[in-house]
C-alpha cells in the first residue's frame, strides 16, 4: 500500500505514530537512542503502524543524510545466531551499494567467527556517523532464534556502537525483554496498541470505503443501521482492525440472502487464519481454547479446570498466557473472574468443522450478532421456510434465553445491592457491565436511569438512544430521554420524547405529568393543563399533577381555578409542602393578604426547619400584585422582602418572570414605570437584587421602545438571554 | 526530555550523577574501580557519561563485554579498541604485531586473531597494553561493562582456571602500568563468579587492589528534577507529581523514566493515584515489566542450596519488620523457626554479607539491617504471603 493510502486509513494511533517518529528523529539527530517495542495481538495493526512510521521518517529530508534504515521482513525465519542477524541487517539496508553487496557475499567464504567480526566491522563502516534504524517485526521470534548468546552479542553491539535505534513489534511482552536474567531486560520501551472502539471502527471503515470510492458505504456507515452493523462486527471481531477491514464489504448488504453466502465464504477464508493461530499454542492452551469455543458464555477458572481435567493452578497460569497472547479476555464481576475468547469470530470459525446435525451453530451466532431482536422477528416472519428460516428461529430462541449467561445474574444481584446501599457509582459500573454482556433495551434504560441520578445527562441521553436503537417502542427509554432533555433545558425535544412515550404507553401518567412541566417551560399553559388532566385521569390521586395544574391556571391569571386544584392536591397529601407554598402564593396573588401572609410564613418556616431551599418562586404573588392597587405596592413588596429574607432568590426569580406581564398591553407605561421605581427604591441597596433590577429596567425600556435594539445594549449577552427567555421573545441581534 | 526507559541516554540527559562521577574520577586518580549496583540502577549510563566527558590528558575506552565467550575474543576486543587510538602513530603496536607474526608465522592484519595463537592470549594482551601504555603519556582507563557476565560465560565454557587467569593477568597489568586503570561493572556480582572459583581453590585476591563503589539511587532533589524534566517532556502537568514519582520508586532513575512513560500512555486523566496504580501493577502483576519475581528466583540460582533457607528467612523477617533489626535480634527471631534452628551467628553473617552485596539489604548507622529498597520490601512481603 502506498504511503498516502496508509495515512488515509490510519485511525486512533496518531499520537503513538507521532511519538515514535519523534523518538526516531531524536535518535538520529542526537546521541540519545530509543528502542521501542510495539505490542499488539495479531491483526491489531502493528505492521500498518510500522509502515506508516517508516514512510514518515523516510520522507524527512533533513534526516536523509543521517539515517540508514534496515527493515527486516515480517517472517524472518532462520536467524539462529548474531552472525545471521548481522547478515540480514546488511541485506535489508536500503539502498545497498553493489560494492557492499559484493563484500557481503565475500563474508560467506569466511569461518563463522571471522564472518561475524567482519560483518560487524562492515556494518559499522556502512553506518559511519549515521544512525541505523532497525525495524524488526516479531521480536520475540527473533530473540528465540538468537538465544542467550546472540542476545548478549546484540546488547554488546548496541552498547558499543551507540548508533542504532530499534523499532520492533511483538504480539506480547516476552521473557527476552521482561526477565532480569536476560541481556536485553528493560531495553525496550513497550507501546501497547489498544483495540478499536466501535466509534473508531466506524472511522476506519469510512476511510477504507472512501479510499475505495464506495460512497454508498460511507453514507450507510453514518446511519443508525450502519452503526449497529459495526457494533455487531465489534462483537464478532473483538476490536481487531484486520477483521474490521475484512468485514467492510459486508456491512451494507441488507438482504439476508445477499449476506449468508458471502459470509460463509468469508468463514472458509478465515478458518486457516484461526487454525494457524492455534498452532502457536501449547496442547493445554489449545484444549482451553477449544473448551471456550464450545461454550457459549464466559467461564470461570473452576469451570474450565473441571471440564479440561487440569488443576485450577495450571488453568490459571495457562489462561494468563492466553490472555497475554491475545486469545482470551478476562472480566471481573464482583469477586468472580470470567474468561472468554477474545474474538467470537474465532469460535465461529473453529466451530464450523464440528457441525453435525444439519444446523450451523456459527450461523445462529452470526445472526444473533448481526440483527437486533426486532429485526430477527421481522425476518423470521418474512422468510417462512428453508435453511435460513430454521436458523432465524434458533437465533430468536437463543436471544430469549440470555439469562443463562452466569454473569447476568451476578450483575443483577450486584446492581440491586448497590442500589439498596445508595452506591451510585458502583451501581453504574455493574449496569455498564450488564449492558456490555447482555445489552437489552431494558439494560440500557437501567443505565440511563442511573446516569440521570448521577446527573451525567449527556451520557444518559446516549444510553436512551441505545435503548431505542434496540427497541424503538421502549416507553421508559423515551421517558428518561425526556427527563435528560428537560434537565438540559431542551424543552421542545423534551416534550416530543414524552409524546413518544405516551404513544407507546397511552396510560403513562408520569409522562403526561412531565409533558405538562415541559409545556409550562415552553409557556404553553393551556396545553400543559390538558396534559395534567390526562395524568390525573389515569392517576386521580396524583397530588403533584393537581398542584402543577393549579399553578398553570395561575399563570393564565385563573386564580380561582388554580386554588381549587391546589386544595385537591393538599387534600390528597396534607403534608405536601410544595402545594402549601402554591396555595399561599395564590392567596397572596389574589390579594387575600392576611390569609396568605400567615400561610406563606408557615410554609417558609417548614422549609427553613428542614434546611431545604424554597421550591417555588414569588411569581404568582407578583403577577397578582402587578394587577392590584399600586398604592399598596410599597408595603406589600416590603412584606415580601422580609418574609423571603432566607430565600431571596424566590423573589428575584419571580420579579424577572413577572416582566412578561409588565410588557403586556394590559399594563400601562405609567403603571410599569411605577412598578419599576418602587422596586428600585426598596431594593437598590440589596446586592442580590442588582441583576433583577437591571433586567427590570431593560424590560421597561423595551416596553417603551420595542423596536429600538439599543435597549438590549444595556445588558451583557448572558443577561440579555435571561431576559429574552423570561419575556418569551426571540433573541434580538444588536445592530452595529 | 522524553522518557526513555531502557534506551541509551545522551551524556547531558544523565541527571543527578555529577557528584558520583566526580568522586569516581578522584578514585581513578589512584586506583582501578569495581562499580556495582542492582540491575537498571544506571551503571552503564554513568560510565558512558564518563567516557563521553573524560578529564584532560586521559584516554578512555568503553566496551560491553557481555557477548564475549573466550579469552581470545576478549583480547581481540582490547586490540580493536587500542588499534583505534594508535593507528597512525609511529611504531604504534609494533610490539604486538611482531609478536603475532612470530606466533602465527604470518602477518596478522586487522584485529581478528588466528585460532593458532589462542593459547598465547595472555602474552598478546600484555603486549597490546604495553604498546598502548608506551604511546600514552596520560592515564588510560578501560571501562569494561558486564565484565562478570563475560567471566561467567568463560567459566561455564572453559572452566574456572581460564577465568582465574584472566583476572590475574588483568591484575598483573594494573600493577605493571601505573597509569593504567580498569573499571569493571556488571549486573551480576563479581562475587558470584569468584565464589565459584574459590571452591576449586583457585581464587586469589584478584580484585582486591580495586576500589569498590556502589551506584546508588539518586538524591531526592535530583530524582525530583529528573521526574520533572521527563514530565515536562511528556507534556504532563500535575501538581507535586514529580516528587511523588521520585519517592514512590525509591529514587531509581530507570523506574522514574518508566513511570512517566506509562503515564504518558494512559488514556485516563493523570493523578497521583495513577502513579500508585502503575507501581502496584508492576509489583503484583506476574507479567509486569519490572520482573520482581527475579528477586526471589535469583536466590535459588546464585546461592548455594544450604544457604537458601537462611537467605529466605532473613528476607522474610526483615520484610515484615517496620524498623531495622540488629544482628542479635535477627538471629533470635530466626532461630525460633523450626527449619532454621541450626543457623549460627557466623552463618548468619555470611548470609547477610551475601544479601548485602546483592543489594537486597543494607545496614543503618547503628549496624541494624533493613531492606535496601522499600519497593522490593513491599513486593517481598506480598509475594511471600507475609501480610
Amino acid at each position: 500500500m502506498n504511503p498516502a493510502d496508509l495515512e488515509s486509513i490510519f485511525v486512533q494511533r496518531e499520537a503513538i505514530a507521532a511519538d515514535l517518529v519523534d523518538r526516531i528523529r531524536e535518535s538520529v539527530l542526537t546521541p540519545t537512542k530509543h528502542h521501542s517495542l510495539i505490542i499488539g495481538a495479531r491483526g491489531m495493526g502493528k505492521t500498518h503502524l510500522v509502515s506508516l512510521v517508516y514512510h514518515r521518517v523516510q520522507a524527512m529530508a533533513d534526516l536523509k543524510e543521517r539515517i540508514l534504515i534496515a527493515w527486516l521482513r515480517e517472517e524472518e525465519w532462520g536467524i539462529t545466531s548474531f552472525l545471521k542477524l548481522l547478515l540480514r541487517i546488511l541485506r535489508a539496508i536500503d539502498p545497498l551499494d553493489p560494492a557492499i553487496q559484493q563484500r557481503i557475499e565475500a563474508l560467506y567464504e569466511l569461518s563463522p567467527a571471522e564472518a561475524e567480526q567482519s560483518a560487524m566491522s562492515l556494518l559499522t563502516e556502512i553506518i559511519g556517523d549515521r544512525t541505523l534504524l532497525l525495524i524488526t517485526e516479531n521480536l520475540d521470534d527473533l530473540f528465540k532464534g538468537l538465544g542467550d548468546r546472540g542476545q548478549q552479542q546484540l546488547r554488546a553491539f548496541l552498547q558499543n556502537s551507540g548508533c542504532c535505534t530499534i523499532l520492533a513489534t511483538a504480539p506480547r511482552l516476552f521473557n527476552g525483554v521482561q526477565s532480569r536474567n536476560k541481556p536485553l531486560y528493560g531495553f525496550f520501551r513497550p507501546v501497547r496498541l489498544q483495540e478499536l472502539t466501535a466509534a473508531e471502527a466506524v472511522q476506519l471503515l469510512i476511510r477504507i470505503a472512501s479510499l475505495r470510492e464506495q460512497t454508498e458505504l460511507v453514507d450507510f456507515l453514518k446511519t443508525p443501521m450502519g452503526k449497529a452493523r459495526v457494533q455487531a462486527v465489534e462483537h464478532l471481531a473483538g476490536g481487531n482492525p484486520r477483521i474490521y477491514v475484512i468485514f467492510a464489504e459486508f456491512l451494507s448488504r441488507e438482504s439476508l440472502e445477499e449476506l449468508v453466502q458471502p459470509f460463509m465464504a468469508l468463514l472458509d477464508a478465515l478458518t486457516p487464519y484461526y487454525q494457524s493461530r492455534m498452532q502457536y499454542l501449547s496442547s493445554q492452551q489449545r484444549e482451553i481454547v477449544e473448551f471456550l469455543c464450545d461454550r457459549k458464555y464466559p467461564a470461570t477458572v473452576k469451570d474450565i479446570a473441571q471440564r479440561c481435567f487440569i488443576t485450577s493452578q495450571t488453568t490459571s497460569s495457562q489462561l494468563k498466557e492466553l490472555k497475554e497472547k491475545g486469545y482470551v479476555n478476562v472480566e471481573s464481576i464482583g469477586r468472580e473472574s470470567f474468561y472468554a475468547l477474545k474474538e467470537p469470530l474465532m469460535r465461529i470459525c473453529l466451530g464450523m468443522k464440528k457441525e453435525r446435525d444439519g444446523t450451523l451453530k456459527f450461523m445462529v451466532d452470526f445472526l444473533r450478532a448481526w440483527y437486533s431482536k426486532d429485526e430477527l422477528d421481522m425476518l423470521h416472519q418474512r422468510i417462512s421456510d428453508g435453511f435460513v428460516h430454521k436458523h432465524l428461529e434458533l437465533a430468536l430462541q437463543e436471544s430469549n434465553i440470555n439469562e443463562k449467561d452466569p454473569r447476568v445474574a451476578i450483575c443483577l444481584d450486584l446492581i440491586k445491592s448497590c442500589y439498596d446501599l445508595g452506591l451510585l457509582d458502583d451501581e453504574l459500573q455493574y449496569i455498564q457491565k450488564l449492558t456490555t454482556i447482555r445489552g437489552t433495551g431494558e439494560d440500557w434504560v437501567k443505565q440511563a436511569s442511573c446516569q440521570l441520578r448521577l446527573e451525567q445527562l449527556k451520557e444518559a441521553l446516549i444510553s436512551c438512544d441505545n435503548a431505542l436503537a434496540i427497541e424503538i417502542g421502549n416507553c421508559n427509554a423515551w421517558y428518561l430521554r425526556g427527563c435528560c432533555l428537560g434537565m438540559l433545558n431542551r424543552y421542545k425535544e423534551e416534550a416530543t420524547s414524552y409524546i413518544q412515550a405516551i404513544f407507546y404507553q397511552p396510560d403513562f401518567y408520569n409522562a403526561y405529568y412531565n409533558l405538562g412541566i415541559a409545556l409550562v417551560s415552553l409557556g404553553h399553559y393551556e396545553e400543559a393543563i390538558s396534559s395534567y388532566d390526562m395524568a390525573i385521569r389515569f392517576k386521580p390521586d396524583f397530588p403533584q399533577a393537581w398542584n402543577n395544574r393549579g399553578t398553570a391556571f395561575a399563570r393564565l391569571d385563573h386564580y380561582e381555578d388554580a386554588l381549587t386544584c391546589i386544595e385537591k392536591a393538599i387534600k390528597i397529601d396534607p403534608n405536601y409542602v410544595d402545594a402549601l407554598g402554591s396555595q399561599a402564593e395564590i392567596l397572596l396573588g389574589m390579594n387575600r393578604w392576611n390569609e396568605g401572609s400567615e400561610a406563606i410564613k408557615n410554609v417558609l418556616n417548614l422549609f427553613q426547619k428542614t434546611n431545604k431551599s424554597y421550591s417555588g418562586d414569588a411569581y404568582l404573588i407578583l403577577n397578582g400584585l402587578l394587577s392590584q392597587d399600586s398604592s399598596q405596592w410599597q408595603s406589600r413588596i416590603t412584606d415580601l422582602i422580609n418574609w423571603f429574607d432566607p430565600f431571596p432568590t424566590a423573589v428575584t426569580n419571580g420579579l424577572v418572570s413577572a416582566c412578561k406581564k409588565l410588557i403586556s398591553p394590559l399594563i400601562s407605561d405609567t403603571t410599569a414605570t411605577l412598578w419599576h421605581d418602587t422596586w428600585h427604591e426598596l431594593t437598590h441597596q440589596l446586592p442580590e437584587y442588582q441583576l433583577p433590577l437591571r433586567l427590570l429596567t431593560t424590560a421597561l425600556h423595551y416596553k417603551q421602545k420595542p423596536d429600538d435594539p439599543r435597549v438590549w445594549m444595556e445588558l451583557s449577552i448572558e443577561e440579555r438571554k435571561i431576559l429574552q427567555q423570561a419575556l418569551g421573545i426571540d433573541s434580538v441581534a444588536p445592530r452595529d | 526530555m522524553k522518557p526513555n526507559p531502557g534506551g541509551q541516554l545522551a551524556a547531558d540527559e544523565v541527571l543527578g550523577r555529577d557528584k558520583l562521577i566526580a568522586r569516581l574520577w578522584q578514585v581513578l586518580e589512584r586506583q582501578s574501580l569495581l562499580l556495582t549496583a542492582e540491575r537498571r540502577m544506571g551503571k552503564t549510563s554513568v560510565i558512558k557519561k564518563m567516557t563521553a566527558q573524560p578529564l584532560p590528558q586521559m584516554l578512555v575506552k568503553f566496551r560491553d563485554l557481555e557477548g564475549l565467550r573466550t579469552p581470545l575474543e576478549f583480547v581481540e576486543a582490547v586490540l580493536h579498541d587500542v588499534q583505534q587510538d594508535l593507528s597512525g602513530k609511529e611504531r604504534a603496536m609494533g610490539g604486538v604485531r611482531a609478536l603475532l607474526k612470530e606466533l602465527s608465522g604470518a602477518e596478522v592484519k586487522g584485529f581478528k586473531l588466528p585460532k593458532s595463537v589462542e593459547q598465547h592470549w595472555k602474552t598478546i594482551l600484555t603486549k597490546t597494553i604495553e604498546d598502548l601504555m608506551t604511546q600514552q603519556d596520560g592515564m588510560v582507563i578501560f571501562f569494561w561493562d558486564e565484565m562478570p557476565m563475560m567471566l561467567d560465560n568463560i567459566n561455564r565454557d572453559l572452566g574456572e582456571t581460564v577465568t582465574m587467569e584472566i583476572l590475574t593477568t588483568l591484575r598483573s597489568l594494573r600493577q605493571t602500568h601505573s597509569n593504567l586503570r580498569m573499571v569493571f561493572t556488571g549486573s551480576i556480582g563479581l562475587h558470584h563468579v569468584v565464589t565459584q572459583l574459590k571452591k576449586v581453590g583457585a581464587a586469589g585476591a584478584t580484585t582486591n587492589d580495586m576500589h569498590q563503589e556502589e551506584v546508588t539511587p539518586l538524591e531526592l532533589d535530583d530524582a525530583q528534577l529528573l521526574a520533572q524534566e521527563l514530565l515536562t517532556g511528556a507534556k504532563i502537568d500535575v501538581k507535586d507529581l514529580a516528587r511523588s514519582i521520585a519517592e514512590s520508586v525509591d529514587l531509581v532513575p530507570y523506574y522514574i523514566h518508566h513511570i512517566v512513560d506509562e503515564l504518558q500512555q494512559l488514556k485516563s486523566p493523570i493523578t497521583r493515584k495513577s502513579v500508585a496504580d502503575i507501581i502496584l501493577d508492576n509489583l503484583y502483576n506476574p507479567s509486569n515489566r519490572w520482573d520482581m519475581a527475579h528477586y526471589r528466583e535469583r536466590i535459588d540460582t546464585y546461592y548455594e542450596s544450604p544457604i537458601v533457607p537462611f537467605a529466605l528467612g532473613v528476607l522474610d523477617e526483615l520484610a515484615v519488620t517496620a524498623t531495622s533489626l540488629p544482628l542479635p535480634d535477627l538471629l533470635q527471631r530466626l532461630q525460633v523457626q523450626s527449619n532454621l534452628q541450626n543457623l549460627d551467628r557466623e552463618m548468619l553473617l555470611k548470609v547477610l554479607n551475601l544479601l548485602q552485596r546483592d543489594h537486597y539489604i543494607g545496614q543503618q548507622n547503628a549496624g541494624a539491617y533493613v531492606f535496601r529498597f522499600p519497593l522490593i520490601q513491599q513486593y517481598w512481603k506480598l509475594s511471600r504471603g507475609l501480610g
